[in-house]
C-alpha cells in the first residue's frame, strides 16, 4: 500500500534553488528579453544541465546537440513571452526541450530512450509498501515500459531527475498539486502491475 | 496504453567537457538574427507575427508602380533628392491616420479595420533620450494600397540599390508612428511592433519576390544608416538611396473558401490543373494501397512457418498432453515442452503438485496462458512452447524446409505485387505528364499575352487574391511590401503644356499602368524622357499650380510613337478636389 507519498519527500535530494537566485535570475532574463546578445549568461548556466536533459531521453550525443540547439532557439525567439512565477528560469527551459524531445520521437518512429540508474530504481521503489526490489526488479520495469508518456514523464521529472513537484508542475504546465496527484497515480499504476506478476 | 520504451539502465552520459564542446551561442545568436537584441526578419528565423487567417482587404486593388529606366529620368527640378522626398501633391487630401491609445506599460493589439492588426509589446516606448515611457502613448497608423493612395501620399517609389534604380511594385504600405503629449516617441530597442498588413494583388507566380522596404523620409540616409543595411544585408546602400531593403516579406495568400484552399492560385487555369493533379496523387495512393489484393493469397503472415525454440536453461520448464486438433500449430512438433515466460513468479513447487485440470489459451502468436488447477490452489502462467535434443533437430529441419519453400513463393508474390504498383505508377506518371505539358501551355501562354502587352487579358487569367503581409518593425516610419520592376522598352520623349499650349515646368507629374497598377512620379521639364508599355492601358497627369489634375489619356497614348519628340497636351479638369473620392471619379482607369 502506498502511504504518505504526499508528505514525503524522495531519499533524493530535490534540487534547490534560492529565492535570491530566482530573483537575481529574473532580471537576467529581462535583460535577455530587451537584448538577444544578454541571454548568454542564461546559455552558459543551463546549457549542460538541458544536454543532460535531452541525453537522457535520446542517449546519443550528436542529435543531443542538434535539438539543444533547437531549444535555446526557441527560447531566445520566445523569451519576450517569459513572465516570472518564482521559479528557476530553467524549469520553462525544460518545457520547451519535452517539447522538442515528443516533436522528435514523432517524426522518428523510434522508441522513447528513458535513461535510468539503478540506484535511483531502487529509490522509487521506496514508495511501494512490500516491494523486494532483488526479486521484483524484473517486473518493475516492464510496469515502466506499459506506462504512458504522459506518467513516465511524470516519473522521470520527479524520481530520475528529482524535482520538486512544483518543478515538475512548471516543465509540464500543470498545478503543483496536479502533479503530485499524478505522481501517486503513476506509482499506482507501477505498484498495481508489479503485483500482478 | 502501451508505450515500449527503449530503457537504458545505469547509461554513461558525456562528460562536461564534451558537453562543453557542443556549446556555440555565437552561431546561436546569429541563426536568431540578433546582434543588438532585435529579432529582425532575417531568412525566415526572425520573430514575425502570425497570419490572421480570414481577414480579408475590403476595398482596393494592389498598386503596381510604373519603372522608369535608370539614368534617363532627367534630373528635372535640378535637385535629385527632391524626386525622391515625401511631397503631397495635393494638401488638402491626405489619408487620414488611424489613432489607437496605448498603455506603454501593457502593449495590446489594435485592429485597422480592413483587416490589418498592429501588435504592440509591453515598454514599446521610449522617449528620445532612451528613457522608457510610461503613461498612455497615441499610436497613429495608416495605409496604402492603390495608386491614388500613392498619388496622395506623395512618397516615392523608386528604390536605388548600388546606382541602379527600380521602381517598386508595392503589395501594400503602411504608415506608423507615436507620440505622446505631442512629443514623438521611438520604439524600444528589442520591443519590436508586429505588424500584419492586409492587402490584395493580382498573382503571377512571382510572390516570392516582394520585398520589406522602409523609407528614410527623404532625408539621405545617415552614415550609421548605410553602415548598418551594409552589414546586416551585405548590399552597398546608395547615398541617395530613400527606400532601405530590410529583408524578404513574409506575404501570405489569404484562402479562398470559394476556391482551393492553402494553395498558391497562378490562374484559374493552372488552378484547375493543379486540382487535377491532386486528384492523380490521391489516386496512385489509392491504388497503390490495394495494389495486390487481387492476387491469390498464396502467402500471407499467417502461413508463414514458425521457427522452433529452444529452452532456456534458466527457465522453468513443463510438459503436459496438448488437444493438438484444438491448437493444429502445435501439432507440428511432437513432445513439446512449456517454458514460463520470464519475470512470472513460479514455485518449484508446483512440479509436486497432483494437478486435476489443466486449461491452455492462446494469447499471441508466441505465448499461451496456463490455468492449472489442484484441490487447494489455481495458478495461471503465460508459456511458450519449446522442444529440445531431436525433437527440437527435426522440427528445425522441417522449418528449414518450409521457410524454402515459403521464401519462393513469397518473393515471387512480391512480385507481381510490384509489377501492379509499377503499371500503377506509369499509368499515373503519364497523366501527371500531360497535365505539365498543358500546365507549361497555359504558363507561356499568360506570358506570351504579357509580352504583347495584352496584360488585361493576361491578368483575366490571373487572379486576384487577399494577401497578409507579417512583419516586425524596429522604427516608426512609414514601410513597405514591394518587389523591384524591370523598366520597360519603349522610351517617349516630351513636354507638357496646358489647353493654352503653356508649357508646364517643374509640375509633378504621375503616370499609371492600369494592368500592371503601377505609379511613378517625375517633374515637368524639357524634354523628360519617360518609358512606358504602350500596349497597355496608361493614364498620365500633372498638378496644375492651383491644385487641380491635367489628364493625358489612353488615347492620347496611343498616338505617341517612340523616340519622337512629343507635346504632352494635358487637359485639365475642373472639377475642385475637396477629397479622396473626388481624385478617385477623375482618375478613374
Amino acid at each position: 500500500m502506498l502511504s504518505g507519498l504526499l508528505n514525503h519527500s524522495t531519499k533524493a535530494p530535490p534540487m534547490k534553488v534560492s529565492q535570491n537566485a530566482i530573483d537575481q535570475e529574473w532580471e537576467d532574463v529581462k535583460a535577455a528579453q530587451k537584448n538577444a546578445a544578454a541571454f548568454r549568461p542564461l546559455y552558459e548556466r543551463y546549457y549542460e544541465q538541458i544536454f543532460r536533459f535531452v541525453y537522457r531521453r535520446t542517449a546519443e550525443e550528436a542529435l543531443t546537440a542538434d535539438i539543444c540547439s533547437q531549444v535555446f532557439l526557441k527560447a531566445m525567439q520566445k523569451i519576450k513571452t517569459y513572465t516570472f512565477r518564482g521559479v528557476p528560469f530553467s524549469a520553462w527551459l525544460y518545457r520547451i526541450a519535452n517539447n522538442e524531445i515528443t516533436q522528435h520521437y514523432r517524426h522518428a518512429k523510434k522508441s522513447r530512450v528513458v535513461s535510468i540508474q539503478e540506484i535511483q530504481l531502487e529509490e522509487m521503489t521506496d514508495e511501494i509498501d512490500n516491494f523486494d526490489y532483488e526479486k521484483q526488479r524484473n517486473n518493475l520495469l516492464n510496469a515502466l515500459n506499459n506506462l504512458s508518456e504522459s506518467d513516465m514523464q511524470i516519473i522521470e521529472l520527479r524520481f530520475f531527475e528529482q524535482h520538486s513537484f512544483k518543478e515538475v508542475g512548471q516543465i509540464l504546465n500543470i498545478t503543483e498539486n496536479n502533479a503530485k496527484t499524478r505522481t501517486y497515480r503513476a506509482l499506482e499504476k507501477i505498484k498495481r502491475h508489479v503485483l500482478m506478476y | 496504453m502501451k508505450k515500449d520504451y527503449n530503457i537504458k539502465i545505469n547509461n554513461s552520459e558525456p562528460s562536461s567537457e564534451q558537453i562543453a564542446a557542443h556549446k556555440d551561442f555565437d552561431t546561436l545568436l546569429s541563426a536568431h538574427g540578433g546582434g543588438t537584441g532585435t529579432a529582425e526578419v532575417v531568412g525566415g528565423m526572425g520573430k514575425i507575427a502570425k497570419l490572421s487567417i480570414g481577414a480579408f482587404l475590403t476595398g482596393a486593388a494592389a498598386l503596381i508602380m510604373l519603372l522608369f529606366a535608370p539614368g534617363l529620368l532627367k534630373n528635372n527640378t535640378g535637385d535629385d533628392l527632391a524626386e525622391r522626398k515625401i511631397s503631397p501633391p495635393i494638401k488638402q487630401v491626405r489619408k487620414a491616420f488611424a489613432s489607437y491609445k496605448v498603455n506603454a506599460h501593457q502593449g495590446g493589439v489594435y485592429a485597422y479595420g480592413n483587416g490589418s492588426k498592429i501588435t504592440v509589446p509591453p515598454h514599446a516606448f521610449t522617449y528620445e533620450d532612451g528613457s522608457e515611457v510610461t503613461g498612455d502613448v497615441d499610436l497613429k497608423y495608416r495605409e496604402f494600397h492603390d495608386f491614388v493612395d500613392f498619388f496622395l501620399s506623395g512618397i516615392p517609389m523608386e528604390y536605388d540599390s548600388a546606382g541602379q534604380v527600380f521602381q517598386l511594385e508595392s503589395a501594400g504600405m503602411m504608415e506608423i508612428y507615436a507620440e505622446q503629449n505631442g512629443q514623438a516617441l521611438r520604439i524600444n530597442s528589442g520591443k519590436d511592433i508586429d505588424i500584419e498588413l492586409a492587402s490584395e494583388i493580382a498573382l503571377d507566380g512571382n510572390e516570392s519576390a516582394y520585398n520589406l522596404y522602409r523609407f528614410f523620409n527623404g532625408k539621405n540616409p545617415t552614415q550609421d544608416d548605410i553602415n548598418a543595411q551594409a552589414h546586416s544585408h551585405k548590399t552597398n546602400v546608395s547615398s541617395k538611396a530613400n527606400w532601405s531593403y530590410e529583408g524578404k516579406s513574409q506575404l501570405e495568400i489569404i484562402p479562398d473558401n470559394k476556391e482551393l484552399t492553402g494553395e498558391k492560385i497562378e490562374s484559374k487555369e493552372l488552378a484547375q490543373i493543379k486540382k487535377l493533379e491532386r486528384n492523380i496523387d490521391r489516386e496512385e495512393k489509392r491504388l497503390l494501397a490495394v495494389a495486390g489484393n487481387d492476387l491469390p493469397p498464396v502467402v500471407s503472415e499467417m502461413a508463414k512457418p514458425k521457427a522452433p525454440q529452444a529452452p532456456n536453461p534458466n527457465g522453468y520448464v513443463f510438459d503436459f498432453e496438448v488437444n493438438k486438433t484444438r491448437f493444429p500449430e502445435l501439432a507440428t512438433y511432437e513432445n513439446v515442452l512449456w517454458q514460463v515466460v520470464e519475470g512470472q513468479p513460479f514455485d518449484e513447487n508446483y512440479y509436486n503438485v497432483n494437478w486435476a485440470d489443466v486449461e491452455i489459451r492462446k494469447k499471441t502468436d508466441d505465448v499461451y496462458n496456463v490455468t492449472l488447477t489442484s484441490e487447494n490452489e489455481q495458478v495461471d502462467l503465460d508459456v511458450t512452447p519449446v522442444l529440445s535434443g531431436k525433437d527440437y533437430r527435426k522440427a528445425q529441419e522441417e522449418f528449414d524446409q518450409k521457410m524454402v519453400v515459403y521464401s519462393g513463393q513469397f518473393a515471387e508474390r512480391q512480385e507481381k505485387v510490384n509489377e501492379q504498383r509499377n503499371a500503377i505508377k506509369r499509368r499515373m506518371n503519364a497523366q501527371r505528364a500531360e497535365l505539365d505539358a498543358q500546365k507549361a501551355d497555359a504558363t507561356a501562354r499568360i506570358a506570351e499575352l504579357k509580352k504583347q502587352g495584352r496584360n488585361g487579358e493576361a491578368t483575366n487569367m490571373m487572379v486576384t487574391r487577399k494577401v497578409m503581409n507579417n512583419f516586425a518593425i524596429r522604427d516608426f516610419g512609414i514601410w513597405n511590401v514591394d518587389r523591384p520592376l524591370p523598366p520597360f522598352e519603349q522610351i517617349f520623349v516630351g513636354n507638357f503644356c496646358d489647353e493654352k499650349e503653356k508649357m508646364y515646368k517643374g509640375n509633378p507629374v504621375y503616370i499609371v499602368n492600369k494592368t500592371n497598377n503601377t505609379v511613378g512620379r517625375f517633374y515637368a521639364t524639357k524634354r523628360n524622357q519617360i518609358r512606358i508599355n504602350k500596349t497597355t492601358e496608361n493614364l498620365m497627369w500633372l498638378v496644375t499650380d492651383d491644385g487641380k489634375l491635367a489628364i493625358f489619356s489612353q488615347e492620347q497614348f496611343n498616338n505617341l510613337i517612340p523616340k519622337k519628340e512629343h507635346t504632352f497636351a494635358m487637359v485639365t479638369v475642373l472639377q475642385s478636389i475637396e477629397n479622396e473620392e473626388d481624385v478617385r471619379k477623375i482618375l478613374k482607369l
